[in-house]
C-alpha cells in the first residue's frame, strides 16, 4: 500500500515533529513524509529539508485556499494547524497514493503499524476513540468522559483514510467545513477540526472505529491501560503492542495530568523521560521559544484573540482590510484597531 | 549476640516522640538568619528521627536537620518527613519551585489548605528514576569524590610476591573483586573472607585485586586503574597496573599451577584485567555470577534501575528507555573480550541466576556449574508454636534498607497497616530508618560470627520476612538466614534466588506484584504462616567451599 503520512505544525512545534518523522522513518521507510506547515521560516534560521527527518514540506500558502492572509488571521495557532488538515488531507486524495495518515507532531511510534494498513484494506476511514471505557470515578468522568462530549469523540491527533470512495467523499467534507469552522468554540458546538468528526459514522461508511489500546495512548486515556514491558522487551497497552503514544503538553501541565492518571505506572514515566531527551536533541537553538511567525502584525505589534475573533465576525473588516497582517490598500487593519481603542 | 538498639515498645506514637526528643536534643543550632516563623512552622511537621536515619550524612555532620533541610536539604531534594516528597512537590506544582519558597513551609501553612498534595502516591520507582542521571553523569560525579591515592613502588609488589611464593610455592590463584574485602562489609566480601582461608589451607597463594577506587560500572575510560593488592588477604599497597603486569611477566619462580578467579569486576578497566592474567600466564579460570554486570550495563539487570523484566535486548524498546543501555560502552562487549580470550568455568551459586545466564547465551563458558553458597540443614525435628495463636504476625525486613533489597515496600507496607492490631513490624539489620512503627534490632554479621542473623530470626520470632528484591538476586544469604531461623518468607516472582528457595525449600509465598502483597496483608491471608499456624523448621547454614569446590573437583 502506497502511503502518505503527514503532520501538521508550526516551527515551534518542529522539534516534537522531528521525533514523530524519525520514528516513522524507522518503522516504515517506504512511507512519503510531509511536513505541512502553518508559519515562517525564522529569521536567522537555517531551515532545508534535504537535513530533516521528512521527504517534503507544503505551507499554507500552498494549499490554493483564497486570500490565505486573511483566512490565516481569523484563526489562532491551534486552530490554523487544525485548519489546514482539511485542504491538504483533500488534495493527498488527488496525488498518487492508496492511503493518507494525519499524526500529531506530538506523536510517536514505538511499533509499525501494519495492523492499520491491514484495516485500510476493507475500511475507508480508521478513527481512535478518547476513550474505550466508561471512567468511575468523578474527577475522570469530568476530565475524561465530559471533555471529549464538548471536545470530540474521536482524537483528531490521529486519522487514516483510503484515497478513494469514502475516505475521499470524507476528506472533502472535512476541508469544507474546516475552511469556515474550524474554531475553539465550544458553546457554539465547535472545537476545531475534532468535533466535526462526531459526524463521520453517521455521514460515511466503511469507517473503523479502532479500539486497540496501543493506539493513540495519552494521558486522558492512560488510567484504562495497563503499560507494562514484556520479557521479550517490548511495551504493551493491555495486551496489545504500543503503537504510538500521544505526548500530549510536554511541560509542567502534561506531566501533572500524567501523574493524575498514570498513578504508579512506571512505564509511563519511563517513555515521557525519553521522549524529552529527544525532543531536547532534536531542537534547534535558531527558533525562538514559543515562535509563531503570525503571532504579530507586520509591524511587530502582538496580535490578540479578541482582533482575530473580530476580523472573523466582520465580513466589512474582511474586505477593508484582506491582509490584515500588514499594510493594505485601504489602510492597516491595526490602525484601524488601534483608532478604535482596540489595539 | 545479638543487639537490640531500640526498644521493644508497641506503643509506637511515644516511642517515635521519644526518638525525636532525644535525638533533637543531639544537633546544635545555629545562630539563624532564617525567619524564625518559618522555622516554628517546618518543625511542627517535621520528624527529625526520619531525617537523620534516612540521611546518615546529616546526622554525622552534627548540623540542625531543620536547619539543614531549610537551607540546603530541600533544594537537594531530600524529605523532611515520611509523609512529604520534596522532589514530587516542586514537580507537581510548578507555582510554587518558580516562587522558589521551601516546599514543606509552603504545603504546612498553605498548601495543605488548598488541597495540594504532599506525597505521592506514584509508587518508590517514580522516586528511583525521577533521580536517577545519565550514565556519563553517575561517572563523574563518582570521579569528582575522589582523592588521589599515590601508588607504591613496583619492587614492593615484586619482594612480596616473591616472598608469598617462597612460602607457597606452587599453587597461585590471582582473584578479582570489585573492593577490598577485608575492609568492607557485604556478602560477596564475607564469602572472600571465607575462601582466602580456605585457598590458604589448601597451599593456595591468593593474589587479589580491586580498584582503589569505587564504580559501580566497568572503567572504560581508558585511563590505568590503580589497584589494590592483597596477598593471601594481607594487603601489600596500591599499584599501578603496568607495575603488575611487570612484577607478574618477570616473577620467573611463578607458580606452576596458575588460576584465576574473578568475583567481580565493576571498577576494573577490562584490557588490564586480561593483561594481569596474560602476564601471569594463567592457563585455568573461573567466574563467579554474583551480579549481572556480564550481561548488561545495570549489573542488576534493571532497567533505569527500576525494573527486571528479563534480560534487556538490543533493538528492543525496552532497550532504548534504559538509561544503562545509552551509555557510550556496553558491558556485554567488554566482558565478551574476557570470555573469548579464556576458558572459563562459570560458577553460580544459584540455579535462577545460572538459568538467566544461559538463556541470554551472551558469553560461552567452557563448564557451568551451580554451587550454593550456603546450604541448609535441618536442626533438630519441626516445632509447632500453637501455643502462640493469637498474637500479631511478626512482619520483618532482613538486612541494610535499600530500594532494590524491597525496602520502600517494606515501608509502604508499614504505613498502610502500622495500626492494624494484627501485625507488628520488625526490621533487623543494619541502618535503622526512623519515622515507622517498627521495632528495630541492629545485627551485623562477621566472619567470627556468621550466624548472627539466623539467631536474631529465631529469637524475635519472625513470622514472615518480606524479602521483596526487585532484581534477580543471585544469592539472597539473607534469604538463607531467615528461613534457617523459621521465618517463611514472602517475595516476588522476580527476586531470583529468593524464589529458588521458596519454591524448592518453603515456607513462604511467591506474590505477582506489589498490590497483591498489600491484599494478602489487608484481607489477611497472610497469617496463615504464623508460627502458631504451621511447623517450624529450624536449620544450620552450612557454607560451600566456594572456589575451592571446583579447584578441588579437578575441573
Amino acid at each position: 500500500m502506497k502511503v502518505l503520512c503527514f503532520s501538521s505544525f508550526s516551527f515551534s512545534y518542529l522539534n516534537r515533529a522531528r521525533v514523530l518523522y524519525q520514528s516513522l522513518r524507522r518503522h516504515h521507510p517506504d512511507w512519503h513524509l510531509v511536513a505541512l506547515m502553518t508559519d515562517e521560516v525564522p529569521a536567522g534560521f537555517a531551515f532545508d529539508v534535504a537535513d530533516e527527518p521528512f521527504d517534503e514540506v507544503v505551507w499554507h500558502n500552498e494549499l490554493g485556499i483564497d486570500n490565505v492572509e486573511g483566512w490565516l488571521f481569523k484563526h489562532d495557532i491551534v486552530e490554523i494547524c487544525t485548519a489546514v488538515k482539511g485542504p491538504f488531507l483533500a488534495e493527498a486524495t488527488r496525488r498518487d497514493f492508496d492511503a493518507v495518515i494525519y499524526l500529531d507532531p506530538d506523536t510517536c511510534l514505538f511499533n509499525p503499524l501494519s495492523p492499520l494498513l491491514e484495516l485500510l484494506e476493507h475500511h475507508d476511514i480508521v478513527l481512535t476513540p478518547h476513550l474505550l471505557e466508561p471512567e468511575k470515578e468523578l474527577g475522570a468522568i469530568i476530565d475524561n468522559e465530559i471533555c471529549p462530549m464538548w471536545a470530540g469523540i474521536f482524537n483528531l491527533g490521529f486519522v487514516a483514510i483510503r484515497t478513494t470512495g469514502e475516505g475521499a467523499r470524507f476528506a472533502q467534507w472535512w476541508s469544507d467545513r474546516l475552511l469556515e469552522f474550524c474554531h475553539d468554540a465550544p458553546a457554539k458546538g465547535l472545537f476545531v477540526d475534532q468535533k466535526w468528526c462526531d459526524h463521520v459514522p453517521v455521514f460515511f461508511d466503511k469507517v473503523k472505529i479502532l479500539k486497540d489500546p496501543g493506539y493513540n495512548t495519552a494521558s486522558w486515556n492512560i488510567n484504562q491501560r495497563r503499560i507494562t514491558v514484556d520479557d521479550m522487551g517490548n511495551v504493551r497497552s493491555n495486551d496489545s503492542l504500543l503503537r504510538f503514544w500521544h505526548f500530549t503538553k510536554l511541560g509542567p501541565l502534561g506531566d501533572t495530568m500524567t501523574r493524575r492518571y498514570a498513578k504508579d505506572q512506571i512505564v509511563v514515566y519511563e517513555l515521557w523521560r525519553w521522549y524529552r531527551a529527544q525532543v531536547a536533541a532534536a531542537t534547534s537553538k535558531g527558533i525562538p521559544d514559543r515562535y509563531w511567525a503570525f503571532n504579530q502584525f507586520a509591524d511587530g505589534t502582538p496580535i490578540q484573540r479578541s482582533h482575530r475573533l473580530l476580523y472573523r465576525e466582520r465580513v466589512d473588516l474582511q474586505k477593508a482590510f484582506p491582509d490584515p497582517f500588514g499594510t493594505g490598500p485601504s489602510g492597516e487593519f491595526s490602525a484601524w484597531l488601534r483608532a478604535e481603542g482596540l489595539l | 549476640m545479638v543487639r537490640a538498639a531500640a526498644p521493644s515498645d508497641s506503643d509506637t506514637t511515644s516511642f517515635a516522640a521519644r526518638l525525636v526528643k532525644k535525638a533533637a536534643s543531639r544537633f546544635r543550632r545555629r545562630e539563624s538568619d532564617i525567619d524564625p516563623n518559618v522555622v516554628d512552622a517546618v518543625e511542627k511537621g517535621f520528624d527529625v528521627d526520619y531525617y537523620i536515619t534516612a540521611y546518615p550524612d546529616i546526622a554525622a555532620a552534627g548540623v540542625d536537620p531543620v536547619e539543614h533541610y531549610l537551607r540546603h536539604g530541600w533544594r537537594e531534594g531530600r524529605n523532611p518527613s515520611l509523609a512529604f516528597s520534596t522532589r514530587f512537590y516542586l514537580e507537581n506544582y510548578p507555582d510554587v519551585a518558580a516562587a522558589e519558597v521551601n516546599p514543606f513551609h509552603h504545603y504546612l501553612t498553605a498548601g495543605k489548605a488548598e488541597g495540594r498534595i504532599g506525597r505521592h502516591e506514584l509508587g518508590f520507582r517514580w522516586d528511583i528514576l525521577s533521580r536517577l542521571k545519565p550514565v556519563a553523569d553517575q561517572i563523574a560525579e563518582y570521579k569528582s569524590h575522589r582523592s588521589p591515592v599515590a601508588s607504591d613502588p613496583r619492587a614492593l609488589l615484586q619482594s612480596r610476591l616473591a616472598q608469598a611464593l617462597a612460602k607457597y610455592r606452587t599453587k597461585l590463584l590471582l582473584s578479582f573483586s570489585h573492593d577490598d574485602y577485608t575492609q568492607h562489609v557485604g556478602g560477596v566480601q564475607l564469602l572472600l573472607r571465607r575462601e582466602v582461608e580456605l585457598l590458604r589451607a589448601d597451599g593456595y597463594l591468593q593474589m587479589h585485586f580491586y580498584p582503589v577506587h569505587p564504580l559501580p560500572f566497568l572503567d572504560t575510560s581508558g585511563e590505568p586503574v590503580q589497584l589494590g593488592v592483597l596477598l593471601d588477604g594481607e594487603p601489600v599497597g596500591v599499584f599501578d597496573p603496568e607495575d603488575i603486569v611487570a612484577c607478574l611477566t618477570h616473577a620467573d619462580a611463578l607458580a606452576h599451577d596458575r588460576r584465576f578467579v574473578i568475583h567481580n569486576l565493576l571498577g576494573h578497566n577490562m584490557d588490564q584485567v586480561i593483561a594481569i592474567i596474560t602476564a601471569s600466564d594463567a592457563h585455568q579460570g573461573s567466574f563467579w555470577i554474583h551480579d549481572f554486570a556480564a550481561l548488561y550495563n545495570n549489573f542488576k539487570l534493571l532497567r533505569n534501575d527500576v525494573e527486571y523484566t528479563g534480560v534487556p535486548k538490543p533493538g528492543t524498546l525496552s532497550w532504548e528507555l534504559c538509561e544503562f543501555a545509552r551509555a557510550d560502552f556496553s558491558h556485554r562487549d567488554e566482558f565478551a573480550k574476557l570470555f573469548d580470550r579464556f576458558a572459563i568455568d562459570l560458577l553460580s551459586p544459584s540455579r535462577s541466576a545460572l538459568a538467566i545466564w544461559e538463556e541470554a547465551g551472551i558469553h560461552v563458558p567452557r563448564s557451568s556449574r551451580v554451587i550454593p553458597h550456603v546450604t541448609l540443614r535441618e536442626a533438630g525435628a519441626p516445632r509447632s508454636h500453637e501455643a502462640e495463636e493469637g498474637q500479631p504476625l511478626r512482619v520483618g525486613f532482613i538486612g541494610y534498607p535499600a530500594d532494590h533489597k524491597g525496602w520502600s515496600v517494606f515501608e509502604e507496607l508499614v504505613l498502610k497497616l502500622g495500626d492494624d492490631p494484627r501485625y507488628e513490624f520488625h526490621h533487623l539489620g543494619k541502618g535503622r530508618r526512623g519515622g515507622l512503627p517498627v521495632t528495630y534490632r541492629e545485627v551485623v554479621a562477621c566472619e567470627s560470627e556468621p550466624d548472627l542473623m539466623r539467631k536474631a530470626t529465631a529469637v524475635t520470632r519472625l513470622d514472615v520476612a518480606i524479602m521483596w528484591s526487585i532484581w534477580p538476586e543471585t544469592f539472597c544469604l539473607t534469604a538463607y538466614e531467615a528461613l534457617a531461623g523459621g521465618a517463611a518468607i514472602v517475595t516476588n516472582k522476580c527476586a531470583g534466588n529468593v524464589v529458588d528457595l521458596v519454591e524448592e525449600i518453603g515456607p513462604g509465598v511467591v506474590l505477582k506484584n506489589e498490590a497483591d502483597l498489600f491484599a494478602a496483608f489487608e484481607t489477611g491471608d497472610i497469617l496463615r504462616f504464623a508460627r502458631a499456624r504451621r511447623s517450624v523448621q529450624h536449620c544450620h547454614l552450612e557454607y560451600s567451599a566456594m572456589t575451592l569446590e571446583l579447584l578441588e573437583g579437578g575441573a
